[in-house]
């Protein structure tokens, strides 16, 4: 009984052992086979064990892995030296974050928590416990991008709203308050995010709330589906302005098709209405315009032609459009878009340019016009515009007063010829018979008749310059003979005033003398009429750069830089108190400078006020080897 | 000028007036005609040596007068001097046959040493 008791001990105890070394190999076969990579490492950091799981996730074989240094298997040294310390302090760590490095070359996420098994005081192994996280990382990180990816878009997306300055709110009808944005604020002005919707009606016009009440009501039913467009106005907060504003509305429906919220932009169109409302002013001015305006590009291709000008031309635009200028600038008059190019190019505008057009059915039209340049927004020429004005009427009417003074002119000829034939037949009886005051007074009719006939012979020369008649005699003369002449003449209308001749040599010029004596005529009388009494007026002539300089000087009132602009020009007069009593019609020194332009010279004025004027202008010298008779 | 016969036409009685006075002096016999219509009958009867024409004449003008003139065999020898207050005068003038044209207005002098 004793030994079948003790037999029953061994028994127990060979099944408890047996049991036991199960329940080992079980267990260790659970740590050895754990999903969950495990391992040991001894106080220098050396790998002392490690499991399937942990050579699994690795990538090493049992061979690499036992005996080497942890350290050599994490990516990052500080985090692997800390936590050797940690443990080393006897610390706990709980999901400690570390990168490992397989052997693949690739780099894990991992949580570590891990402490040390001291025995004894003594250090024997870590419980090292891996948790691969790689895979969350890596989605965290692809949502992190997403998420930044998104709220660069939306920043983009701000930013281009922004730009077109459109405001954007949101009204959720459950709600009391319309959400805006910053936008939208600005445009409502506003400064509170959300507001009620009865602080804006009162600020609309009664109808455009009915009209956007009309349009909710139909997207409601669905007629004209969710979303709308609506443009109005708005009063400012102050109550003196209105704002135009553009609405993009959409309506949003519950479960139930009840709508329930609507979002939408805002914009305020004030500028671009105004823009709108200018342009089409403008375009109004164009159209209904009396004078043709007509624009076209630099290669002379007409671009733009208002009613007017098919009118005037009797082309119409679809005929204009795309075609060459040329279509109505007569053969003769083609040079002249050179001219007014040239002229814009210097940045100049061409005014009142009087010329001739031909219209579609041949005849030539009297126009005058006004051309500017159409520039960029670099400053640059891109095209020229055009006002075209039919002077037909006024160049009748400027024909029939020509006509008028040249008749005028031509009767008082005869009149004067007798009355200056009759002082001289006085004057010579009356010095005859040595009458004492006779003489002096007959000679004054005399001057004056002449005086008359001058201003006369002006007026016929200016009536001819006009018509394009002015045609000029040229021959050969001797200068200082006609110089004399003239100063002869001036001397006797003028006899407070001393006139100088400056050289006196033989100087022959090839010219109308006609004409060019009209020129040093008006010049000396301009020079004697603005002299003061006791002046003296110098006439002559000089050689300079192979040409002979006129010039008439003297030491009168002076003409301003602003006056000199003006000088030539038909029927200008200074603007000066000083010249208040100074008869003239002001068409001396417009003759002048027309005249010398026929002669292929220019007159040239140098003058300061209260300095006196100098007056002069170039032409040939005669010279026997001419080809010119003498 | 003695014996010299001067034929003056010009519608203008004033014109002719001051001739007549300027012209006296030389002693020539001064024929004076207002009348273009009725010049060219006075001047084959007189047959001047000189006539002074005004281009510009109604009823028959400067110009007609000079033509009929220069084709009548009589008064091929007559100085025709033609004044205008017209520009353009000088080339009718000379081509109608004038032998020198004269601008109003002129000095006293220049018809004077014409003549």
């Amino acid at each position: 009984m004793e030994g079948d008791r003790s037999f029953q001990r061994i028994q127990q105890v060979e099944d408890e052992n047996r049991a036991l070394r199960n329940r080992v190999a079980e267990l260790t076969d659970f740590i050895e086979n754990a999903a969950i990579p495990l391992h040991w490492v001894n106080a220098e950091g050396i790998i002392i064990w490690a499991n399937q799981g942990e050579f699994d996730a690795l990538g090493y074989t049992p061979q690499e892995y036992i005996g080497a240094s942890i350290r050599d298997f994490h990516a990052d040294t500080k985090t692997i030296e800390d936590i050797l310390a940690r443990l080393t302090n006897n610390e706990t760590l709980y999901n400690y974050p570390a990168t490992l490095r397989c052997k693949d070359g690739t780099i894990k996420h991992v949580l570590i928590s891990s402490n040390v098994l001291i025995k004894e005081g003594k250090f024997i192994h870590t419980r090292c416990f891996t948790k691969d996280v790689t895979e969350i990382i890596q989605q965290e990180k692809k949502r992190n991008d997403l998420l930044s990816l998104l709220e660069r878009s939306e920043e983009r997306l701000r930013l281009a709203i922004n730009a077109t300055k459109l405001g954007i709110w949101d009204w959720r009808f459950d709600e009391e308050y319309i959400h805006l944005s910053e936008e939208a604020r600005k445009i409502l002005e506003i400064k509170e995010e959300c507001f009620q919707i009865e602080d804006i009606l009162e600020r609309c016009c009664p109808q455009d709330i009915k009209h956007i009440g009309q349009l909710t009501q139909q997207c409601y039913k669905n007629a004209r589906g969710h979303s709308f467009e609506f443009t109005g106005s708005i009063r400012n907060v102050e109550g003196n302005q209105f704002k135009c504003i553009k609405l993009q509305v959409a309506i949003y429906l519950n479960e139930d098709n009840i709508p329930d919220r609507a979002v939408g932009t805002i914009l305020d169109i004030t500028d671009a209405k105004a823009e709108e409302k200018k342009g089409a002013e403008l375009a109004a001015i164009v159209r209904t315009s009396y004078d043709a305006i007509v624009s076209k590009s630099l290669d002379g291709e007409v671009m733009t032609w208002n009613a007017a000008a098919e009118r005037m031309f009797g082309y119409s635009a679809a005929e204009m459009i795309g075609h060459s200028i040329l279509k109505i600038i007569p053969q003769d008059r083609t040079d002249e878009e050179n001219y007014i190019l040239s002229r814009l190019r210097k940045g100049e505008t061409v005014e009142h340019f009087e010329t001739k057009r031909r219209m579609s059915n041949g005849n030539l039209l009297d126009v005058s016009l006004t051309i500017s340049p159409i520039k960029n927004n670099r400053g640059e020429i891109i095209g020229i515009s055009k006002i075209i004005r039919d002077i037909t009427d006024k160049k009748q009417e400027e024909r029939r007063k020509n006509d008028f003074i040249s008749m005028v002119s031509h009767e008082l000829k005869t009149p004067l010829t007798s009355i200056l034939l009759y002082a001289q037949v006085l004057n010579k009886k009356s010095v005859k018979n040595q009458h004492i005051v006779a003489p002096e007074m007959v000679k004054k009719i005399e001057i004056q008749a002449k005086k008359m006939i001058t201003m006369i012979g002006d007026f016929l020369s200016l009536t001819r310059l006009e018509e394009g008649k002015i045609h000029l005699r040229f021959d050969t003369f001797q200068l200082f003979t006609l110089i004399n002449e003239i100063v002869e003449d001036a001397a006797l209308l003028n006899v407070s005033r001393r006139i100088k001749v400056v050289g006196d040599n033989p100087v022959k010029i090839y010219a109308d003398r006609d004409k060019i004596g009209q020129v040093l005529t008006n010049l000396v009388s301009n020079a004697l009429k603005y002299s003061p009494a006791g002046g003296e007026v110098t006439i002559g002539c000089e050689r300079k750069n192979g040409k002979l300089k006129i010039f008439v000087s003297d030491q009168g009132i002076g003409i301003s830089k602003a006056e000199q602009r003006n000088l030539f020009q038909r029927f200008y007069r200074a603007n000066d108190e000083a010249c208040n009593n100074i008869s003239g019609f002001g068409i001396g020194l417009f003759l002048v400078s027309e005249i010398l332009q026929h002669h292929g010279s220019d007159i040239h004025v140098e003058s300061e006020k209260g300095r006196g004027s100098l007056f002069f202008f170039f032409i040939d010298e005669f010279r026997r080897m001419s080809f010119l008779p003498e | 000028m003695d014996g010299k016969k001067i034929f003056i036409c010009d519608d203008d009685a004033g014109i002719i007036d001051v001739l007549k006075l300027i012209l006296e002096s030389t002693d020539a016999e001064i024929i004076a005609e207002s009348r273009s219509a009725r010049a060219f009958e006075r001047l084959i009867k007189e047959k001047p040596d000189v006539l002074i024409v005004d281009l510009w004449m109604p009823e028959v003008s400067g110009e007609q007068l000079i033509h009929k003139v220069r084709s009548h065999v009589e008064l091929q020898e007559t100085y025709i001097i033609c004044i205008s207050a017209s520009y353009e005068g000088e080339k009718i003038a000379t081509d109608a046959g004038a032998d020198v044209f004269l601008a109003k207005p002129f000095d006293m002098n220049a018809i004077l040493s014409l003549v």
